[in-house]
C-alpha cells in the first residue's frame, strides 16, 4: 500500500463512517431535534437533564401547548392523564430555576406555547446555577453522535427488551417516587423535629429569585399565560415554619401580576388534603393519590381560566 | 483555538492547508509564509484577540535586537561588548515582559503578605502562550549573540515565532531547527508526511479526549476532597494527576507535531516515555525535552554548569529547577515542585559519585514515585491540600469517608488500564511514527483511532488543556 492510498483511505473511510453515524442519529432522532416531529411520542430513556433540555428545542414546542415546571415535587404529576390540553412535564429532580429556565426559554422562544404552570416551593429558589455539567448548548451537536447517544441507545435497548422502564414517559412524567414505600408520618415528624431543632428559616437566593422573574418575563413577552401554584406542604411541617413560609410566599407573589394566576395549596381550603398522610410519600413528595388530586385541581383551575374543556382521564392509571 | 476542537479539525486546518498549497504553487515561498503567518495570528487570536498586539510587539522588538546582534557579530565577531550589552538588554526586555504579565500579581500578593499591606492586585491579563513565545525568542537572541543565526528578513522570523502548530504550548523550537525547513516548503502535499501527520494528530487527540479526560476527572474528584481521602484514594488521586498531565500534554504535542507534518515540518520531540526513566536526570531527558534543553543550554551552562566546582554545580542545579518551577506558574506550589526536582537532581548527582547502580525496574519505580509525589505539589491549590493528599498516601490520614472511584463506569476503568499499559509497555508516538508503514491493517487501525477520537471529542467532557495555563 502506498502512502497516498493509505492517506486517502483513512480520510475517506473516516469521513464516510462519520456521515453514516450522523445519518443514523438523524434518522433515529431520539431527542426529537430534527425535522417535523409533530405527533411523535418520545420518552426519556437516559439522562433526563440532557433529554428534556434537547426536547425543548423541537419536540416540546411541536407537540405541547402547556409546560409544567418544577423540581421532583411536580415530577410525578402525570400530565399524560390530562385530556383537553397537551402539557409536557418539564420538571427535573433537584432542579432550580437556572435549569428550568434553560428548558422554558427554549420552548417559549420556539413554540406556540399557550401556558406554563410553575410549581413553587422553597427548594427551587434556594440555589442557582446548573446542578450538573449537562444542559449546555453543545449537547445539541452531541445528538449527532456522542457517548451520550450511545448511552441512550443502550438504555433504549434495555427498555425495548423489557429490562427496564423509561425514566420519564412521553409527557415528561417521572414515576420514581411512586415506588417508594415510606412511612410519610415518620418522615414528616422527622422533618418537623429537625426544623424545630435548627430554627432554620426559608431563604430565597437572590439570583434564583431573579431567574424566576426572568422566566415570568420571558413568558409574558410571548403572551404565554402564566399559572403557578404553591406546592402543598404537609400540615405539621407548614405549621412549624408558618411565619417563614408566609414571608416566602409574599416575596414570590410579588413577581406575579393580576393577569397571572397563582394558587395556594396551603390555604385552608386544602387543609384536609394536607392533614392526610396518605397523600404523601415523605415530608414533601406526593403519593400517587395526592399527585392525582393536585393534578385534577390544576386542570380544573386551568379550565376555568383558559376556557378549554379539559380534565384528567380517570380510567388511566399512572404510567 | 485548540487542536482538539471541531473548529480546528474540520474548518481551520483543512482551509489553511488548501490555501497554503495554493499559495505555494502560485507564488514564491514568501506568499506561503504570509499565508502561514496570517493563519497563525488567526489561530492565536481566535480566543484571545487582545493578546495579538503583545505577541506582535514582542516579535518586533526581538527581531530588531536579533538583527542588530547578527550585524555586530558579523562585523566584530561573536561575544563582543556591544553584542553583550544588546543581548543583555534583549534578555531584560523578554524577562521584563514575562515578569510584568505573569508575575506582577504574585509579587504584589507576596508583598502584601510580608508587609501586611493592602496594595490592590492589578489583575493583569496573561497573554496566551507568553511563556512559550518568550522563551523561544530568548533562544533566538542567544543564538544570534553566538553568531549561529543567519536571518533573511522579518517575514521569515515572524513565521518562525508564530507558526501555529507550536505557538501555544511548544515544543520550544530554535530558529535553526525550524527556519531551514520553512525555506524548503513543498509545492504539493507529501503523502508520507501527511500520513504520519494524520497518525500523530489523531493519536494525540485520542490521548487528550480519552485518557487525559478520565484521569482528569478522577484527579479533580480526589483533590477536591483532599481532606477526606483514604490511603487508596490518596494514591488514586495523585496517580490520576500524574497520568492526566502526561496524556494531556504529550497528546497536545502529538497534535502539534502531526499538524506541522502536513507542511513537511518536523518539530523536535518533546516526550520520550518519561515515566520509564531510570533516574530523575533521565526523566528530564524524556519529559518536556525542549524546555529541559532550553534550561540546560540557556541557563544552567551559562551559569557555569558543572565547571565551577561541586558546590556551585548544586547551586546551579537548584537555580535551574527553581526557574523551571516558577516558569510553570506564578505560585509557591510551582516553586516547591521545582525545588523538589532540584533536590532530586542534586541527590541523584551525589548518588552517582558512589558508583553504585540500582537495577532498572526498581530504578524506574523509584523515579516514578518521586515524580508522582512532586506532581502532588504541582496540582494542589495550596500546601494544606498537598499535605492532605500526601497524608492520605502515607496512610496517616484516618478519614476514609470518600471514594474517588465511586460510581465510575467500566468504560473509564478500561481506558485507564489501557492508558497505563501504553505508558509503560507500548511504543510511544515518536517510535510509532518512525516505524510506521502503510498497510490495510494500519489504515483500519488509524481509521478506528480517528473515529473514537472524534466520538469522544463530540461528547460532553471537560476539555480544558492544562498546559495552556503555563
Amino acid at each position: 500500500m502506498t502512502f497516498k492510498r493509505f492517506f486517502l483511505f483513512c480520510l475517506c473511510a473516516s469521513l464516510l463512517m462519520v456521515l453514516l453515524f450522523v445519518a443514523i442519529h438523524v434518522r433515529l432522532n431520539d431527542y426529537g431535534l430534527f425535522g417535523d416531529v409533530r405527533g411523535r411520542l418520545i420518552p426519556v430513556y437516559a439522562n433526563e437533564r440532557t433529554s428534556k433540555y434537547l426536547f425543548s428545542y423541537n419536540y416540546i414546542p411541536s407537540n405541547f401547548e402547556g409546560l409544567l415546571l418544577g423540581s421532583s415535587l411536580s415530577h410525578n404529576l402525570n400530565t399524560k392523564e390530562v385530556t383537553g390540553f397537551k402539557i409536557y412535564n418539564g420538571s427535573l429532580s433537584g432542579a432550580n430555576f437556572t435549569e428550568l429556565n434553560l428548558i422554558a426559554k427554549n420552548v417559549i422562544k420556539r413554540g406556540k406555547l399557550k401556558f406554563i404552570v410553575i410549581c413553587l416551593h422553597p427548594y427551587t429558589t434556594q440555589t442557582h446555577g446548573r446542578r450538573s455539567s449537562f444542559m449546555n448548548a453543545h449537547e445539541y451537536w452531541e445528538a449527532l453522535g456522542s457517548l451520550a447517544t450511545l448511552d441512550l441507545y443502550r438504555h433504549k435497548m434495555l427498555v425495548l427488551l423489557g429490562g427496564k422502564e423509561v425514566i420519564s414517559n412521553e409527557y415528561g412524567f417521572h414515576d420514581r417516587n411512586l415506588d417508594k414505600k415510606i412511612d410519610s408520618r415518620e418522615k414528616i415528624s422527622q422533618a418537623v423535629n429537625s426544623l424545630m431543632k435548627s430554627g432554620r428559616r426559608i431563604e430565597i437566593d437572590g439570583m434564583a429569585y431573579k431567574e424566576l422573574a426572568d422566566l415570568i418575563a420571558s413568558a409574558r413577552a410571548q403572551d404565554v399565560k402564566i399559572f403557578a401554584y404553591f406546592h402543598p406542604l404537609p400540615y405539621e411541617l407548614y405549621l412549624a415554619q408558618q411565619e417563614s413560609y408566609t414571608d416566602f410566599q409574599d416575596k414570590i407573589k410579588r413577581l406575579f401580576t393580576k393577569q397571572d394566576r397563582v394558587w395556594d395549596f396551603n390555604s385552608g381550603q386544602y387543609l384536609s388534603f394536607r392533614r392526610d398522610f396518605s397523600n404523601y410519600i415523605d415530608h414533601a413528595h406526593l403519593s400517587p393519590q395526592g399527585a392525582r388530586f393536585i393534578l385534577k385541581e390544576i386542570i380544573d383551575n386551568l379550565n376555568a381560566d383558559i376556557g378549554v374543556l379539559g380534565g384528567t382521564n380517570e380510567k388511566k392509571g399512572p404510567t | 483555538m485548540l487542536f482538539h476542537s471541531f473548529s480546528y479539525i474540520a474548518i481551520f486546518f483543512p482551509i489553511v492547508l488548501i490555501l497554503f498549497f495554493l499559495c505555494r504553487r502560485i507564488g514564491p515561498p514568501a506568499v506561503s509564509w504570509i499565508c502561514l503567518l496570517a493563519a497563525s495570528l488567526f489561530f492565536y487570536g481566535w480566543g484571545d484577540l487582545a493578546s495579538i498586539p503583545i505577541l506582535i510587539a514582542s516579535m518586533v522588538v526581538n527581531y530588531a535586537i536579533g538583527t542588530r546582534l547578527q550585524k555586530y557579530t558579523t562585523l566584530k565577531g561573536p561575544g563582543n561588548s556591544d553584542s553583550r550589552r544588546l543581548f543583555v538588554s534583549g534578555l531584560v526586555f523578554n524577562i521584563g515582559l514575562l515578569g510584568f504579565f505573569k508575575y506582577t500579581d504574585f509579587v504584589v500578593a507576596n508583598v502584601n503578605w510580608a508587609l501586611t499591606s493592602r496594595i490592590a492586585l492589578p489583575e493583569i491579563m496573561l497573554p496566551l502562550a507568553i511563556s512559550f513565545f518568550t522563551f523561544q525568542q530568548i533562544t533566538y537572541l542567544a543564538d544570534s549573540y553566538r553568531g549561529e543565526i543567519e536571518n533573511r528578513g522579518w517575514l521569515e522570523y515572524a513565521t518562525y515565532v508564530a507558526f501555529f502548530p507550536k505557538l501555544l504550548s511548544g515544543p520550544i523550537v530554535r530558529f535553526n531547527e525550524l527556519v531551514p525547513q520553512l525555506r524548503n516548503l513543498p509545492a504539493s502535499i507529501d503523502y508520507r508526511n501527511a500520513s504520519i501527520g494524520l497518525l500523530l494528530f489523531f493519536i494525540g487527540l485520542l490521548k487528550v479526549t480519552t485518557a487525559a479526560r478520565v484521569f482528569g476527572t478522577w484527579a479533580d474528584n480526589g483533590f477536591a476532597h483532599a481532606a477526606s481521602l483514604s490511603l487508596i484514594d490518596g494514591w488514586t488521586a495523585s496517580l490520576s494527576y500524574t497520568f492526566q498531565i502526561y496524556f494531556d500534554f504529550s497528546g497536545y504535542i502529538d497534535m502539534a507535531m502531526g499538524s506541522a507534518r502536513f507542511f513537511n515540518i518536523t518539530l523536535p520531540i518533546n516526550f520520550d516515555s518519561p515515566y520509564r526513566a531510570v533516574n530523575i536526570q533521565d526523566f528530564w531527558r524524556r519529559w518536556h525535552i525542549t524546555l529541559s534543553r532550553f534550561l540546560r543550554d540557556y541557563l544552567y551552562i551559562p551559569l557555569g554548569g558543572n565547571r565551577k566546582g561541586a558546590i556551585r554545580t548544586y547551586v546551579h542545579i537548584m537555580i535551574t529547577f527553581l526557574v523551571c518551577g516558577i516558569w510553570h506558574g506564578a505560585g509557591w506550589m510551582f516553586v516547591i515542585w521545582g525545588a523538589m526536582h532540584g533536590i532530586g537532581m542534586a541527590l541523584h548527582r551525589l548518588w552517582q559519585t558512589t558508583k553504585m547502580r540500582i537495577p532498572s525496574i526498581p530504578a524506574v519505580v523509584m523515579t516514578f514515585l518521586f515524580v508522582n509525589t512532586a506532581w502532588v505539589f504541582f496540582r494542589a491549590q495550596n500546601i494544606t491540600e498537598a499535605l492532605s493528599v500526601l497524608g492520605a498516601m502515607t496512610g496517616f490520614s484516618s478519614v476514609a469517608g470518600f471514594t474517588v472511584l465511586h460510581g465510575v463506569p467500566a468504560s473509564e476503568i478500561i481506558i485507564a488500564v489501557a492508558g497505563i499499559a501504553a505508558v509503560f509497555a507500548a511504543p510511544n508516538t515518536n517510535r510509532l511514527a518512525e516505524t510506521f508503514r502503510p498497510s490495510i491493517m494500519t489504515a483500519l487501525g488509524l481509521t478506528a483511532v480517528i473515529l473514537i477520537g472524534l466520538l469522544y471529542l463530540n461528547s460532553s467532557v471537560p476539555r480544558e488543556f492544562i498546559y495552556l495555563d503555563f
